[in-house]
């Protein structure tokens, strides 16, 4: 309903609906608005009038920009300096229900969602390339938190608490990230053959190397099914390892020698065409090879658990491992998804996180978007969300009850 | 520096604090003897002393959680501590107030190689768990240069770097889960040895929160194995701007060293004269790259490096040949800040970041200060993060000079905020930086992490008097700051 177009406005909007205790639900380019519970509000407003690159200074390794800035824009800009987003950011409109979108969200969204890709393990999520915000709490103020430099203690860091908060904390209207050279170098290795255990296990061990891989996913059959007809494999093959290697072409070729050698052992490795390890990371990314079912989960877990995880995981649940085994991506029929859920929390036992990515509201309300954590940890939630919006107008409910 | 007033009924009721303390400490674990509380008089910037009334060392989680309840209860001030090398008095103690030291948290209690972490105690020293893990090609990324007595609590606190960070990230990169006593007593238990907890992302707010928000007792870090290969290149310019110049053109050639510090004039001679590290003493700029990776990634980016270097004028290129020679590179750097005990009585070491390209504005103006002020300053930078440490060479012995230094310093920081940096890269504001937050931020941006102070100590009772310059009570903090009357409805685009 509203499009604000600066910060100014945002603050009007703001003030108004603290006065009227009007709730509000936030969105960017709206694809992943099907995250969480939905805001029962008439009151929606759209950030993507809030657009730009406001300052891009690539020997600096930084840029600013408006939270509506579309992330393809980002994106195009950086690759026309040789540099990227090393967090390697989805879209994950898919994984959300807006399959429909041709728009990759915004910039503003990415970070509001803490979206990382396969490069998490080595690189880091969203939240580690965050320096600075703008935003304006729910009563109306606006504030700023960071700067613009790599290294800062002055005061706290607001903008960290601010990624992975889905606009419940603040509504951001300006950010500043860290870029990083984009590696000019990309190649991938899938081995191939691999049992799961075998195959979780190798992830485990590569990414334990020195070699630096900055993509390890490991596929199980099912989950190569969707694949490009190129990256898929003969009956026989159980499972697929994938590993990437980034960096100049020297480097590249220097490091996969060796980790062609550490997995002789494991399966026979095929190097991947360019365009078909293009095709592989991007559906890694996406989470595509479990985007066709009814309920999406993300299993964030210590890698080593990985095996024993899946092991009890039923065959109607889909799934693959990315982040060298610390992520779990699982799809599975709705009908079966309430048990498979609440087993999958009591095993982890708040040693491990399990998301709900997409899932029909009646799930959502039953098992929960997010595992049930503790008291304390409820009550400094609770609180840190009254402190920034204590009317609890800013998407309420959408991170499940407050 | 002013703190805030002594609780005089809380001063005459430390006897029976005590007492009650006893009831679940053992005597050894309370201070109550003044020659033994001296010693926590001051942290690592000792121009600022303050005698505790108690000093309290807690053993294990659930004895911080029934101290920290008592402290609340009995309305007891608490600045917890690690092993006190805080440069910003973060760890300064308060008359009518207890140090809650962690130096008994001294255990590595899971060393997980499988998951690549490690989970220790707060109080164990950050060079120990990558020495627990080296022999196993592991290591702890961070390295402070305090990194053989500072501790991973205080670590988190800070958010301690170190000379790689622009490559391996700070302590919030590295950390996975935490362990924190609130002041109510309540335990929490934050992340674990997974990727991205959920919820809101309490590791990122507690590391840099400077000890007020909760009692860290227990650290979760990611394991890094050893990279196969690292050297160092030295390079020397004949100025500060060919210096920074080089900087940029390594970044903007893709290239990201594991470490990049730089060094002026006065801190090359000053090392070179303590160390004898072989630094060329007619260059008045120096660089130490350390490039790491496979044998041939380093190569490549020698050569890259040697290439840049010859256009930005560089007079002298050497490369480590050998690990006994990269190491003899480092030597001066690390020994910069005991050789400003060679060439003055006392130095103040400052604590700023500016975007790097600043850099050769920064020094300039630094200089004319110099002048003004009349105090020498020396200068190490980690030019890879913008990271800058200044050295102000002082006597205190002479009348006026402490103060004449520190002012010296609050002009250095205003110029790293006007020049778009910040007041802190490292040490924390703590009381040394704190009255110059409103340099930095409005009003409001203060308010606003106060509140965020309540969530988690309604009371103000931990560390109260760092950080921020006002203390606000909790409760006019939370009031709305909207108009009484009616807003019209707002005038913004709507479709």
């Amino acid at each position: 309903m509203f499009a604000p177009e600066n910060e100014s406005q945002v603050v009007d909007l703001l003030r108004w609906a603290a006065t009227e205790r009007r709730a509000i639900a936030l969105a960017g380019a709206g694809t992943k608005s099907g995250f969480g519970a939905a805001v029962a509000t008439d009151c929606r407003v759209s950030m993507s009038g809030l657009s730009g690159i406001l300052e891009y200074e690539p020997e600096e390794l930084v840029m600013r920009a408006l939270p509506g800035t579309p992330l393809e824009e980002v994106q195009q800009a950086l690759s026309a300096r040789r540099q990227h987003l090393a967090f390697e950011p989805p879209a994950l409109g898919a994984v959300c229900g807006a399959a429909g979108s041709s728009s990759a969200g915004t910039i503003g969204g990415v970070f509001m969602a803490n979206a990382s890709g396969p490069r998490r393990f080595r690189a880091g999520a969203a939240r580690d390339h965050i320096l600075g915000v703008r935003a304006v709490s729910g009563r109306g103020e606006n504030w700023k938190s960071g700067g613009r430099v790599i290294k800062n203690v002055t005061g706290y860091d607001l903008s960290k608490l601010l990624a992975g908060s889905w606009g419940t904390l603040s509504v951001v209207t300006e950010l500043t990230f860290k870029v990083l050279p984009a590696p000019p170098t990309s190649a991938t290795i899938a081995v191939t053959g691999l049992e799961t255990a075998t195959g979780l296990e190798l992830l485990r061990e590569l990414a334990a190397s020195p070699f630096d891989a900055t993509g390890l996913a490991f596929l199980p059959q099912a989950a190569l099914a969707g694949l490009p007809a190129g990256l898929r494999t003969s009956r026989e093959d159980l499972g697929i390892a994938f590993v990437r290697v980034e960096g100049s072409p020297l480097s590249v070729e220097d490091r996969l020698r060796a980790f062609q050698q550490l997995t002789v052992a494991a399966g026979s490795a095929r190097r991947l065409k360019g365009d078909e390890s293009a095709a592989l990371w991007d559906a890694v990314r996406e989470a595509r090879p479990v985007c066709d079912a009814e309920v999406i989960a993300r299993v964030s877990l210590p890698p080593a658990w990985a095996v024993e995880t899946v092991s009890q995981l039923s065959g109607h649940c889909h799934w693959f491992a990315d982040a060298g085994g610390a992520w779990l991506w699982l799809g599975m029929p709705a009908a079966r998804a309430a048990s498979v859920i609440a087993g999958l929390r009591h095993r982890l036992a708040g040693r491990g996180s399990c998301v709900l990515w997409r899932a029909p509201a009646e799930i959502k309300r039953e098992v929960g978007v997010f595992s049930p954590t503790g008291e304390a940890a409820r009550g400094i939630a609770a609180r840190i969300k009254q402190s920034f919006d204590p009317e609890n107008l800013l998407n309420p409910g959408r991170l499940g009850p407050a | 520096m002013r703190m805030p007033a002594p609780d005089l009924a809380v001063l005459d009721r430390r006897d029976e604090l005590a007492g009650r303390l006893r009831e679940f400490l053992a005597p050894a674990q309370i201070v109550e003897d003044e020659a033994a509380r001296r010693a926590y008089e001051s942290d690592g910037l000792t121009a600022y002393r303050q005698l505790p009334m108690l000093v309290v060392l807690p053993e294990n989680t659930e004895q911080v959680a029934r101290v920290l309840r008592l402290c609340a209860e009995t309305g007891v001030k608490v600045v917890p501590r690690g092993a006190g090398t805080s440069l910003s008095g973060g760890a300064l103690p308060l008359e009518d107030g207890i140090v809650l030291s962690m130096g008994k948290f001294n255990r590595i209690l899971d060393i997980d190689y499988d998951n690549r972490c490690a989970v220790v105690q707060s109080g164990v020293t950050n060079l120990s768990i990558t020495n627990a893990v080296k022999s196993r090609g592991f290591y702890y990324a961070p390295d402070p240069s305090s990194q053989i007595a500072c501790t991973i609590g205080g670590n988190v606190s800070e958010n301690a770097g170190g000379v790689h960070c622009l490559k391996y990230g700070l302590t919030s990169n590295n950390i996975l889960g935490l362990e924190l006593v609130l002041m109510s007593g309540e335990v929490l238990r934050i992340g674990g040895k997974h990727l991205d907890p959920e919820g809101y992302d309490l590791l990122g707010l507690l590391a840099g929160s400077e000890g007020l928000l909760g009692v860290v007792t227990e650290v979760t870090v990611r394991l890094l194995t050893a990279p196969p290969a690292v050297r160092a290149v030295l390079l020397g310019f004949a100025s500060n701007e060919d210096a920074g110049g080089c900087v940029a053109r390594i970044i903007g050639a893709g290239i990201i060293p594991a470490g990049m510090e730089m060094m002026d004039e006065l801190a090359i001679r000053a090392a070179e004269t303590y160390s004898g590290a072989g630094y060329p003493l007619d260059c008045p700029a120096l660089l130490i790259l350390e490039l790491d990776g496979t044998e041939a990634e380093i190569d490549d980016h020698i050569r890259q490096v040697k290439e840049i270097a010859r256009d930005c004028r560089a007079r002298v290129v050497r490369v480590s040949a050998s690990d006994e020679e990269r190491l003899r590179f480092w030597m001066g750097r690390k020994a910069a800040f005991p050789a400003m005990g060679t060439i003055s009585p006392d130095y103040y070491c400052m604590d700023g970041t500016i975007p790097r390209r600043q850099l050769p504005h920064v020094l300039r103006r630094m200089a004319e200060m110099s002048t003004v002020h009349g105090l020498r300053v020396a200068n190490v930078f980690h030019a890879g993060d913008g990271n800058l440490h200044p050295l102000i060479l002082f006597d205190a012995n002479r009348p006026g000079e402490l103060e004449r230094a520190e002012q010296f310093g609050a002009d250095i920081l205003r110029l790293c905020v006007e020049v778009g940096g910040v007041l802190s890269g490292e040490h924390g504001i703590g009381v040394e930086k704190r009255d110059l937050m409103p340099e930095y931020f409005s009003e409001t941006d203060l308010v606003v992490q106060q509140r965020l102070k309540c969530a988690f100590d309604p009371d103000c009772r931990l560390n109260p008097g760092k950080v921020f310059p006002v203390l606000h009570r909790c409760a006019e903090l939370g009031r709305l700051h909207v108009h009484e009357g009616r807003l019209p409805f707002p005038d913004i685009p709507r479709f």
